[in-house]
């Protein structure tokens, strides 16, 4: 029972972990139908580059607590 | 004046084949060991594979497709960049697996995996040639890539057609240098220069040419508004757009890590914590494609100006669009360096490439199906035959079928998507599918994808090319799988 609990919980990381990274994706339609502009630059822009510095966080925060865990 | 950006370019390819050259001596003993010559004896430390990895992904792709993409279409760049990223994630959670996998199997390749994975010498050998033939639009893209920069440094002294076979006899003279050691040393190298380059030309490029990145973006809306007829530029997506981002997205970080070339230098790296740390540091080279796009963008600035007088936005010049801001703002000292740095990541992508191809096909197809018992000297013979093959039909296609790079590169990635299901099944339920279902799978959905790019041109509705490939994959398997059960049970009765 213990090592199910443990597959579980492990496999469950990795889709969590996947769907943090894609969830963004949702946002996008309602984003793009903005024409808001930060300094001339679309909304848009803004937030795709959030999305790629947020990837890269989990990333970084995902290879922390395997360190930690070790 | 004219000259110094070439010999700059030339005088650094000298340069670095030179060190890779010594490298490849020292090493002569060590070479002698066929996990050496593949996988550089697992012995990559994490500064080296760090570079090798990004030299080896970034390439003419991202010097030269991606700005070409933002100056052509605009916001479609960013899903380039996102897909990427993702890749990196998806990379992270199996690529160490792949590596404890291949250790515990003792898999050198991509198609030794498969080939342990079916038990079948047939699917090792299917995965060699076709992982070959879809690398071939990468190498097409490289070869490309590399006559563009020559043709913007050479400020219109040398000919398209001339720079291309320039590039062509560079990749091929540098793929004869050696194995994975010398290249992963050498990539190092041109990781590094390409780092520095990307970063200094995206930040000041924007800065020099119009002030602020508010006043060039002002300039690109002000052209979105009056666009000519056959410009693409987009500031936000359009409904086409918005299919096509959502399938890449999903799809291409699936093939990310399948490349034959890329696997390879995982299976390179020391131990699973090298390659982890791997994972999440490349992502560094992913946000540096943030300043490549403000290239892009800003040559597009440049061409409204009136200080660029190519049609930027428009095949091939796009494709210039990095080198063509260089050569505007900046003297023809950076030219070479900056041309230097990108044909070095360039030739030496194409040569990992065109290396991996012609040891795949020799060990996996030519000794595995035809000639077990081959000597070392003919297997040599059937890498360099196959090798030279790839590369000529690649720079035919550069020559008499140039393609926009991005778009090449996204076909490469639809073909290689291909191999995913199957792997995966392989490794996390063994025998669930049978050789001929696995390899019925892989090869409806390649030529799904062959026929969309070939006859139709343009995938329906503007999705991605790949992920119809992969909806027949998994459809044949899906029909495989019945069959295989239904016969199963008649075998039983």
């Amino acid at each position: 029972m213990d090592t199910l609990k443990v597959i579980l919980l492990k496999k469950n990381k990795w889709l969590i972990l996947l769907i943090l990274a894609y969830i963004p994706m949702i946002f996008v339609p309602y984003i793009n139908s903005s024409t808001y502009r930060i300094a001339g630059v679309p909304l848009l822009w803004y937030y795709f580059i959030s999305w790629i510095i947020y990837v890269f966080i989990l990333l970084l925060a995902s290879y922390y607590v395997d360190v930690k865990r070790r | 004046m004219e000259y110094l950006a070439l010999i700059i370019i030339f005088a650094w390819i000298g340069l670095t084949s030179l060190l890779g050259a010594i490298v490849l001596a020292k090493k002569a003993g060590k070479l002698a060991s066929v996990e050496t010559w593949f996988v550089a004896g697992r012995g990559l430390g994490l500064l080296i594979l760090w570079l090798s990895l990004g030299a080896n992904i970034y390439s003419a792709y991202t010097f030269l497709g991606l700005p070409g993409l933002a100056a052509r279409e605009g916001v479609k760049a960013w899903a380039i960049t996102l897909y990427g990223m993702l890749s990196y994630m998806i990379g992270y959670m199996i690529v160490p697996r792949i590596w404890s996998k291949a250790k515990e199997r003792k898999w050198l390749t991509i198609a030794d995996a498969f080939e342990d994975l079916y038990q079948s010498r047939l699917i090792g050998a299917f995965v060699a040639v076709t992982g070959a033939l879809w690398s071939i639009p990468y190498i097409q893209l490289q070869i490309q890539g590399i006559g563009y920069i020559i043709e913007v440094a050479g400020y219109g002294l040398i000919d398209p057609t001339t720079a291309k076979i320039i590039a062509f006899t560079l990749i091929a003279a540098f793929t004869i240098i050696g194995g994975l050691l010398s290249i992963a040393f050498i990539n190092a190298l041109q990781g590094a220069i390409m780092l520095i380059s990307i970063w200094v030309i995206g930040i000041l490029a924007p800065i020099i040419a119009f002030g602020s990145i508010t006043n060039l973006f002002n300039t690109l809306t002000a052209f979105e508004y009056k666009k000519p007829p056959d410009a693409k530029f987009h500031m936000l997506l359009t409904p086409t757009d918005m299919g096509w981002f959502v399938t890449l997205l999903f799809t291409a970080p699936l093939a990310f890590w399948l490349w034959p070339n890329r696997i390879q230098n995982i299976f390179g790296g020391k131990d699973v914590r090298t390659v982890k740390r791997n994972m999440v540091l490349v992502g560094l080279y992913q946000i540096s494609q943030i300043p490549v796009i403000l290239v892009g963008l800003t040559a597009l600035g440049l061409y409204i100006k009136g200080l660029i007088t190519d049609k930027i936005y428009v095949k091939p010049y796009s494709d210039m669009s990095f080198m063509l801001v260089t050569r505007t703002l900046f003297s023809p000292w950076l030219v070479g360096l900056i041309g230097a740095g990108a044909l070095a990541a360039s030739i030496s992508t194409a040569a990992a490439i065109l290396h991996v191809s012609g040891a795949l096909f020799s060990r996996n197809a030519y000794q595995r199906l035809f000639k077990p018992r081959a000597s070392g000297r003919e297997l040599l013979f059937a890498a360099r035959f196959f090798t030279l093959v790839i590369a000529v039909v690649s720079l035919i296609l550069a020559l008499y079928a140039p393609d926009i790079l991005i778009y090449l590169l996204l076909v490469g990635y639809a073909g290689i998507l291909q191999f995913f299901p199957q792997f995966i099944i392989g490794l996390k339920k063994p025998g669930l599918l049978h050789k001929y279902t696995a390899l019925a799978g892989m090869s409806a959905g390649m030529a799904t994808v062959a026929y969309i790019k070939a006859v139709l041109r343009r995938a329906p509705y503007g999705l991605y090319e790949g992920f119809y490939g992969l909806i027949i994959n998994l459809l044949v398997i899906s029909i495989g799988v019945v069959i295989q059960s239904i016969l199963y049970k008649e075998r039983k009765t």
